[in-house]
């Protein structure tokens, strides 16, 4: 069974008195354990989709199924409670806490849901979180004592807290130089590998792009292409036809 | 409890804001409990002055019909009177009896009128202790039993020393003049009412006064009560006038003209005559008390209060505003900061949460820090002494202002901020909870 699932999915945005098609009915499947790029320029609908397969917006038409579950069909207590319990996020803006130190915000999420372990055993996986981004020495620091890749580790511990089956980073990159960024994605990848977890994060660096083990390239709200990087094409994109 | 964390670092985040919300509301408590502070302590302070001079809590008087058909305060039947007291058991902290008389000192071609009070000083202890005098001492009116004590300003116009003798006119209970010899023993700081040229007391012995009214020495005009809990006074008020009235002629409680004996009962400017058909026999008594008194007083208290409530909840409308439009703007710095947390697994209610306390912690922090305030400035004032010579010393305890707070008024005025900052801080709180984390993430 698919981790994660799209079925000619079509999301406009009223703008105005215009609408925008941000996505044209888009479908794919993600496989669990899959580390997913969502590449394309900007417009293109990456966001979109992240924010569809993150819960935290609504298809206009078609189906968002995670983890087995249409989430269309969820009103919206138990749509936060899928997000606390199956996703994690990384925004391209860190989007920490401000008022809250690195280990209060990589503890936040664990905090928010009935308890499941102990308080020793939760400070022990915040501290092991917090050491895997390699951010020991900085675990009383707040986010703004932190450089942008720091407080970006900082995102992916927070995200990974949960133990989420699916981790959606939007553009982590983005405001990162190349360096910062390639440590970034490795250390995505690394978690990825490490605990089993997907990873779908969008991008338009064609650099990143292809350390992912699966692509999904959009164009004006359409995939054009979904392959594999051994080069498998896994669908052929229908382009739907798109009334102005 | 996530929330308050959150909520708290929030506060602290934002310093500058917090303390012109909490400083605000401050001030409103500031102000509202030093105003509750000192008209609690103005009635308790009148209450005791009221009751040093009237001699007690609760007051029976009595009248008779002379044989004339005129109408005369006296206590002949001091037994069905004193039998009263046994209606309270256990509530009566002393009594004591007591005469008054319109009285004119005359010294020389200079004449000086004030209201003697005919008083047993062996029964009234407490009321030697409130007596300040600028010369003589209680000891010297204890021995001496013509004595008598006046104001001390009474002895500058008289132009006479403490030691000398003067000459007291009165007018008897049956309207007679009556004139004696006494000799001042002492003078007293003067207790003026309110504003100078109001009524100033001078003090004899009862037996000595009793003599000038001609009365017997063992008759009085009141039997004064001192309740050991003024909160039973009006309860105890009802009991004695039982009391009186299953032995004797009681004037019903509605009828009364409340306040201690008027001029005419105590034969000032003449005496009252009785109607024919509403003639009794023996003596009527009348049982009023210190909250009849106060009556005037209660309603200035009333006014003040009324007014630092009205100020109070216009400072609790501007707070509310403050707090409303404060809020708003919170809301908009962090919608992304919002959408995050909805995007964490945040729900509705815990978004909410976040503003709830925030305007909790602000407002209960400021109520504090106003009542600190508050009692600070009460304590600093009450260490002032403005003596009890001055124009408002029925107002002061000792010559000192008084401040009372009642425990529960304080916790509810406490609660009344914080509801009423929850309720301003609500809609925003619930527009900040209802925002889309799609659109809240957009925001950054």
């Amino acid at each position: 069974m698919p981790i994660a699932e799209l079925k000619d999915v079509k999301k406009i945005y009223p703008l105005g008195k215009t609408q925008v098609h941000a996505l044209k009915g888009v479908s794919f499947t993600i496989e669990k354990g899959d580390f997913v790029s969502i590449a394309g320029p900007s417009g293109s609908g990456k966001s979109t989709i992240l924010n569809l397969l993150g819960c935290v917006d609504i298809a206009s038409s078609g189906q968002v199924i995670i983890n087995g579950v249409e989430t269309s069909s969820l009103n919206d207590k138990q749509i936060t409670h899928l997000r606390h319990e199956v996703l994690g996020f990384i925004f391209q803006s860190f989007n920490l806490i401000p008022v809250l130190n690195v280990y209060e915000n990589v503890e936040f999420p664990l905090l928010l849901g009935k308890i499941k372990q102990s308080k020793a055993e939760t400070k022990d996986w915040v501290n092991h979180l917090i050491d895997a981004v390699g951010l020991s020495e900085w675990r009383t620091h707040k986010p703004n004592e932190l450089s942008g890749g720091q407080r970006q580790r900082v995102a992916i511990a927070r995200a990974l807290a949960t133990k989420p089956s699916i981790v959606m980073a939007d553009e982590p990159t983005a405001n990162l130089d190349s360096v910062t960024s390639q440590a970034i994605i490795d250390l995505m990848k690394k978690m990825n590998r490490e605990l089993e977890t997907t990873f779908i994060f969008s991008t338009h660096d064609q650099d990143i792009v292809d350390i992912a083990d699966h692509v999904i390239r959009l164009q004006d709200g359409q995939i054009i292409k979904d392959y594999k990087t051994n080069g498998q094409v896994r669908q052929e994109p229908k382009l739907a036809k798109v009334s102005a | 409890m996530q929330s308050f964390r959150i909520a708290y670092r929030n506060v602290l985040r934002q310093v500058k804001r917090a303390l012109l919300l909490g400083g605000a509301i401050a001030f409103g408590f500031f102000i509202f409990t030093l105003l509750n502070g000192f008209t609690g302590g103005l009635l308790d302070s009148v209450s005791k002055n009221f009751a040093d001079l009237s001699g007690g809590h609760i007051y029976i008087s009595g009248t008779e019909v002379s044989n004339l058909g005129s109408e005369i305060s006296v206590i002949r039947d001091t037994q069905t009177a004193e039998s009263a007291l046994a209606a309270l058991v256990d509530q009566v902290l002393s009594y004591n009896t007591r005469s008054s008389a319109r009285a004119s000192l005359i010294a020389g071609s200079k004449q000086e009128t004030l209201q003697l009070e005919g008083v047993n000083l062996s029964q009234e202890t407490d009321f030697i202790d409130s007596l300040h005098f600028s010369q003589g001492s209680a000891e010297e009116f204890l021995k001496n039993p013509i004595g008598i004590l006046v104001p001390e300003k009474f002895l500058a116009k008289l132009g006479i020393e403490v030691g000398e003798s003067i000459v007291v006119k009165t007018t008897t209970i049956n309207g007679q003049q009556n004139v004696g010899d006494v000799i001042v023993v002492g003078s007293l700081k003067s207790q003026d009412l309110f504003a100078p040229g109001a009524s100033a007391f001078g003090y004899a012995h009862i037996e000595y006064l009793n003599k000038l009214l001609d009365m017997s020495s063992s008759q009085y005009q009141t039997l004064n009560i001192y309740l050991k809990d003024l909160a039973t006074i009006d309860l105890a008020t009802t009991e004695v006038l039982g009391a009186l009235a299953q032995s004797a002629t009681v004037k019903p409680r509605e009828e009364q003209t409340f306040g201690p004996p008027s001029p005419a009962q105590l034969g000032f400017g003449g005496l009252s005559s009785v109607a024919e058909n509403e003639r009794w026999k023996g003596t009527k008594f009348e049982v009023t008390n210190l909250n009849d008194n106060l009556q005037g007083i209660d309603a200035l208290v009333g006014v003040i209060n009324y007014t630092g409530l009205v100020i109070f909840l216009i400072i609790i409308v501007i707070i509310m505003v403050g707090i409303m439009n404060s809020y708003r703007m919170v809301m908009l710095e962090r919608t992304a900061e919002i959408g995050t947390m909805r995007a964490m697994g945040v729900q509705k209610a815990g978004i909410r949460n976040i503003f709830i306390w925030e305007a909790l912690i602000v407002s209960f922090s400021g109520t504090l820090l106003g009542l600190g305030l508050a009692l600070i400035t009460m304590a600093g004032i009450s260490l002032f002494n403005f003596g009890i010579d001055s124009s408002f010393s029925l107002f002061l305890n000792q010559g000192q202002m008084q401040f009372k707070l009642s425990f529960l008024r304080i916790m509810g005025n406490i609660l009344l901020i914080c509801v009423m900052s929850l309720a301003a801080a609500y809609v925003p709180a619930r527009a900040a909870a209802r925002l889309q984390p799609a659109e809240a993430l957009r925001a950054v």
